[in-house]
């Protein structure tokens, strides 16, 4: 059975269809890129996936199970424990540290614990900057510490909307790197991407179309 | 850091490193509590000054009879609620002639004439000896006497007396047609005139007992100063809750607007712990200890400000400062955060709604 199985998913806004009718199966462990031009509907796709919205047809199955129609608190409580999420802008909590933001995912999910928090700092690279402020880290520091912040709970499925959408080359590097960490550690990889150089790192190819899946192709030349 | 720990940390922190965003509603509940704590210490305290100053138009109770001994007089002192007497002069009248014009010569016990009568103006000075007398004004100036003058009365019995002028007495009232001397011990009075910080109904409850002492005795009640006194202060503490309310209303309305504004400023921090896995209860919990806080923070810098009013006012309108009331600080500062959680309601509501999705979507 696979980990999650999308099955002719749809999201309808008024009258947009940013979904139609898509159906993809995701094995565990797989590491997988969602490509598309702008307004495609890969965030759309990630929303649904991540547990923060919900389709207007079709079903979801993670485990087996439809969570196409579970809502509130026990939507909460599957993100909570099985999602972690990377995001294009970072969205840290400026009045708060380094540390403390990757604390405020285990307040969360859990208990906070500060050791913890700081081992995660460490294995981004960010140790020495754990009592700075986002506003003082730099892009690249910023989104390492987001991944520091969604590893912290080990989520099984690792969600990333361009990641690195807003780095320079060798901050991009550093990110794709962590995110191989991530994989060989077992977890479930996508990323939503318009670069192929980013893409090509991934075991498997999506692309979509105006809502539509118009690809799935599995990624031959993947680099490591 | 414990779980709870991390919770307040976070909650100082948003306060503490936001603060310039805060300032607004920090100022509004501020200020509520400032005129909240400031009039209940006025209303408190001013009741008090004004009783005080109500006080110094004179005599609220005049008891008359034929007393002949002080025996009355202890008893109805020892009836008197201790720390509402603010004096009780014993008169005795006597009817006597002044260069053949009949005259009342009025002994009273000046010390108390004092307390009970304030307003009198003497030009010169009270008689100090019993060969001294304050003469009314116009009984002055129709014989064209002034102090250091000397004046012989006559009394019922034709006894003759000189006596020094020792000053002149204006009231604007009978006292002017008036000769006082000094009250003789043991020599027996007709009227005690008392000065009460009593109410209406506290001074007819001491008159009742007053008569219940002695029926031949004759207690008499100057309602006209004892109602308008309750007037003004009813009217008064009319004014404070009516004052309190809109203060209050203003607090609310301004908490409110700033919170909503804060709240639409945080969307995407609330999305980002929705994302994370926050419950909507959990974002409320954040927000409204936050207004909590906000409220007490308020609270008591408005109890600080509250107190420096009050004082500046009763300093201003009655010379005397206002005291630190710390049952009224702790109300204000409980009724602060009241206010400010309630103003917060709404906005709370809204923010828990906030849609996690918010954060995937590029704006
Ligand atoms: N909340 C919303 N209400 C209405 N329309 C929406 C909403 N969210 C997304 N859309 C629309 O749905 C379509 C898909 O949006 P989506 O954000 O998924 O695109 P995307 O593929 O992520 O684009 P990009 O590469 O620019 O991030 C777009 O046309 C967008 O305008
Ligand atoms: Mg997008």
């Amino acid at each position: 059975m696979a980990l999650l199985e999308l099955d002719g998913v749809s999201r309808v806004y008024e009258d947009l269809k940013a979904l139609d009718g898509v159906s993809i199966a995701v094995e565990k462990g797989e590491w997988i890129a969602i490509m598309g031009p702008s307004g495609s509907g890969k965030s759309t796709l990630m929303n649904i996936v991540g547990c923060m919205d919900q389709p207007t047809g079709g079903r979801v199955l993670l485990d087996g199970r439809d969570i196409s129609k579970v809502r509130g608190r026990e939507l909460t409580e599957i993100r909570r424990s099985r999602i972690g999420l990377i995001f294009q802008q970072f969205h840290l909590i400026g009045y708060l540290n380094a540390l403390e933001n990757v604390m405020v995912a285990q307040y969360y999910h859990s208990m906070t614990d500060e050791k913890e928090a700081m081992a995660a700092l460490e294995r981004v690279g960010l140790a020495k900057r754990a009592r700075h402020l986002p506003s003082q880290l730099s892009g690249g520091e910023q989104q390492r510490l987001c991944i520091a912040r969604a590893l912290i709970n080990y989520p099984e499925i690792i969600l990333a909307d361009e990641p690195t959408g807003n780095l320079d080359g060798s901050n991009e590097e550093i990110v794709m790197e962590l995110l191989h960490e991530m994989h060989r550690d077992g977890r479930t990889v996508i990323v939503v991407t318009h670069s192929p150089k980013v893409a090509d790192h991934a075991q498997r190819v999506i692309v979509l179309e105006h809502g539509r899946l118009v690809d799935d192709r599995r990624n031959t030349e993947r680099r490591e | 850091m414990k779980r709870s720990a991390f919770f307040w940390h976070m909650v100082l922190s948003s306060v503490i490193r936001r603060r310039a965003r805060l300032l607004t509603a920090l100022l509004a509940v501020g200020i509520g509590a400032a005129m909240l704590y400031g009039l209940a210490v006025l209303s408190y305290d001013v009741p008090k000054q004004m009783g005080r100053e109500f006080r110094s138009y004179g005599a609220n109770l005049i008891v008359a009879g034929d007393m002949k001994d002080d025996a009355i007089y202890l008893k109805i002192l020892h009836l008197a609620p201790k720390d509402a007497l603010v004096g009780a002069a014993r008169m005795k009248l006597l009817p006597s002639r002044l260069r053949e014009h009949p005259v009342t010569l009025t002994a009273a016990d000046f010390d108390e004439l004092r307390k009970t009568s304030p307003y009198w103006d003497v030009k010169g000075e009270y008689p100090a000896g019993d060969d001294e007398m304050l003469l009314g004004r116009s009984l002055a100036s129709a014989f064209n006497l002034a102090s250091g003058d000397r004046a012989t009365l006559v009394g019922a019995d034709g006894s003759e007396r000189e006596f020094r002028i020792s000053g002149i007495v204006q009231t604007g009232g009978r006292e002017d047609e008036l000769v006082f001397v000094r009250l003789q011990e043991n020599s027996g009075y007709d009227i005690i005139e008392c000065s009460l910080s009593l109410d209406l109904a506290g001074l007819e409850r001491l008159a009742g007992e007053i008569r219940g002492l002695d029926p031949r005795l004759s207690p008499h009640i100057v309602k006209r100063l004892a109602s308008s006194e309750a007037k003004v202060l009813g009217r008064l503490r009319y004014l404070v809750w009516i004052v309190s309310l809109v203060a209050a209303a203003l607090t609310m309305v301004s908490v409110s607007t700033t919170m909503m504004a804060s709240v639409a400023e945080r969307r995407k921090e609330i999305g980002l712990r929705k994302a994370l896995g926050a419950s909507g209860r959990h974002v409320m919990t954040e927000f409204m200890a936050e207004a909590a806080l906000l409220g007490l923070l308020g609270g008591a810098l408005g109890v600080g400000a509250g107190q420096a009013l009050a004082h500046y006012v009763s300093m201003s309108v009655f010379a005397r400062g206002a005291g630190f009331q710390p049952v009224f600080a702790l109300a204000t500062v409980l009724a602060a955060v009241l206010v400010t959680i309630v103003a917060c309601i709404r906005p709370v509501r809204r923010a828990a709604a906030v849609d996690p999705a918010v954060v995937l979507r590029g704006e």
